[in-house]
């Protein structure tokens, strides 16, 4: 599987478009000579098959190529912004949980009343907006339109205030995670900045999934309700509460943890749209900007650790749901 | 079949937010394709630079000229709006055509030959599945140039394989169907069973999937343009007009609000019909 992306995006970049654009700068870019020095220098010149299986050497070694735009090797300019990116994916995870999965319960659990409904109509349009333009609207209220009421103003880029860090002679080095940092090397001034910048991203990329998750979680409820064990559990006598969440509940959360590691699989990878917009130095927004400058090695090497997440995640999510179905076997 | 589509009509009915969908849908479809007529073609390119400065610097010149008020070139933003509909939902129309296109033809025949041809598709698919859409749009759009076209295509190329899969399971369900044996006993040609009788019976999940796809194709090429990954900035396109509209978004907020507000009507509309129709596909209200 994995195998199988690292070839068409290996076959994509190389065939598409010659890749000796990344290594060549302006005093090289004319000269025949120097051209083709540099082409057997990188191995540009051996067949692609050989090509092939260099670059996945590469690859499980650690040499992702070099970014010209990052102006270091890919692996550690990946693997540097990897936490940031983590804060936020984590974050937005959280808020989707805690929103989504009591709103799904409350939908699935009421259907046909009015809270199902609204439920509903919460999480269908919060499927049908544009991520960058809620990220956008949600900057405009809470930054701009803040400032000119006179409210508190969430800030509206980067995790964290890198001025006032320096002020303070603070800079995340524990885990490279700016608010567990924060929290770790119990400084709160900056705890308290690394929160506010996160709140923005972490509620548009949870905005999204929460309305897969509510979806998800509503439908897994009416499933089990219907169930015969449900009426025997009400027919027992038992009040609809502890019919809900000690038996409905337990068996309508299954499909929807697995789909919340899927989601945190996909949040994982950056969600290079959110980023650029609140500029979060994450991975996703490095992927963006490789993308618009036109930096292939950057590109490739975001796409391979996105597809190692994914195939991981799916995996876990794979073995979870046999261990928690007693049904599913392997 | 004329009393199933009835049934199913009249389920769908029984929902008021999809029929409100559908009519959002057909409105804005409407809108899309006649609505040019009525803008003055020459509307991308008439640029009037002082209304957009005006624009740029807080006046959002909204009146009756100009409803939805003006863009950063001076442009009219419903006239904008609407010719960016057309090009959009054309667009996402067709990648998902061309993507159900392929998907069918690949699917049904994988589903229906079996074995090695079968696996062999299916491990393609598996692989274009393995990535989130967005993301295999962006690689691809990386390598390839940026325009429309290109979008369109490597869009399509990684929509298809969803659409593989879930017609190859249709047509399995349907291949252990009585009839097909009757079928073949009487001699009929596989090609013609496939076509004639398997594929109709097995695309209604497909149509579900393809409804709900452009909703989300229109965000993804809303998306890719606002990266600015495929046009030149005066073609009218939505995610182009807000990403035209960022910087202004202090001081007027109307340059990306209606743009979105078009985007997310789009995509609600598209999303609710899919919606109604997965309901309508739920095996516990047929038959």
């Amino acid at each position: 599987m994995i195998l199988g992306v690292t070839l068409v995006v290996f076959f994509l970049s190389h065939v598409i478009s010659d890749p000796i654009q990344l290594y060549l700068s302006p005093k090289n870019a004319g000269n025949p000579a120097a051209i083709a020095a540099l082409r057997h220098a990188y191995g540009l010149d051996q067949p692609l098959p050989i090509q092939y299986v260099k670059y996945l050497q590469g690859l499980f070694t650690g040499d992702w190529g070099y970014s010209k735009l990052a102006g270091q090797a890919v692996y550690p300019a990946i693997a540097g912004r990897f936490p940031t990116t983590l804060e936020l994916a984590i974050a937005a995870v959280i808020l989707t949980i805690a929103i989504g999965i009591p709103l799904g319960i409350v939908s699935g659990v009421s259907n046909g009343k009015m809270a199902d409904h609204l439920s509903r109509i919460f999480a269908i349009v919060g499927v049908s907006l544009p991520v960058f333009w809620l990220g956008l609207i949600l900057k405009i209220v809470f930054f701009y339109d803040f400032k000119v009421w006179g409210l508190p103003s969430l800030p509206s880029g980067g995790s964290y205030d890198v001025l006032l860090a320096d002020s303070l002679g603070w800079h995340p080095a524990i885990t490279r995670i700016p608010i567990l940092d924060a929290i770790l090397s119990g400084n709160p001034t900056m705890l308290v900045d690394t929160s506010a910048h996160l709140i923005l991203p972490a509620i548009t990329l949870a905005f999204i999934s929460i309305g897969n998750i509510t979806r998800i979680m509503r439908s897994s409820m009416l499933e089990v309700l219907r169930q015969d064990y449900i009426t025997l559990a009400r027919s027992k006598g038992l009040s609809e509460r502890v019919v809900i969440y000690r038996h409905a509940l337990r068996n309508a959360m299954v499909p929807t943890l697995t789909v919340s590691g899927l989601i945190f699989a996909g949040l994982l990878g950056g969600a290079p749209i959110t980023e650029f917009i609140f500029q979060w130095p994450g991975i996703g927004q490095l992927s963006i900007n490789g993308i618009l400058g036109g930096d292939l090695s950057l590109v490739l090497g975001y796409v391979f650790v996105t597809t190692i997440i994914i195939v991981v995640a799916n995996l876990i999510v794979d073995l979870l749901y046999a261990y928690m179905d007693p049904r599913v076997r392997l | 079949m004329v009393a199933e589509l009835r049934y199913a009509l009249h389920l769908l009915t029984l929902n008021k937010l999809v029929l409100v969908g559908i009519g959002i849908a057909v409105t804005l479809t409407l809108v899309a394709m006649v609505g040019p007529f009525f803008v003055p073609s020459d509307t991308p390119i008439k640029l009037n630079f002082a209304t957009g400065e005006a624009a740029q610097l807080g006046n959002p010149q909204i009146s009756w000229a100009h409803p939805l008020g003006v863009d950063t070139y001076g442009r009219d933003m419903l006239n904008l709006i609407i010719l960016a509909l057309g090009l959009d939902m054309g667009a996402a129309g067709l990648v998902v055509g061309i993507g159900l296109l392929i998907g069918v033809l690949s699917g049904a025949f994988a589903g229906y030959i079996g074995g090695k041809i079968d696996e062999l598709i299916m491990r393609v698919t598996d692989i274009f599945l393995a990535l989130p859409l967005f993301i295999w749009a962006m690689a691809i759009a990386a390598v390839l140039s940026r325009n429309l076209n290109s979008l369109i295509l490597a869009l399509a190329t990684v929509s298809w394989p969803g659409y593989t899969r879930i017609i190859r399971g249709q047509v399995l369900i349907e291949k252990g169907k009585p009839y097909v044996e009757g079928l073949q006993a009487l001699g009929v040609s596989r090609a013609r069973i496939l076509i004639r009788h398997v594929i109709p019976n097995s695309i209604f999940p497909l149509l579900v999937q393809a409804t709900l796809d452009i909703g989300g194709v229109i965000l993804t090429i809303a998306a890719l343009t606002f990266l600015g990954l495929a046009l030149n900035p005066l073609i009218p396109e939505l995610g182009a007009l807000v990403s035209a509209g960022q910087t202004y978004i202090q001081i007027n907020p109307y340059l990306i609000t209606f743009p979105g507000l078009a985007i997310v009507l789009v995509s609600l509309s598209f999303n609710l019909v899919g919606d109604g129709l997965r309901d309508i596909l739920d095996p516990r209200l047929r038959r």
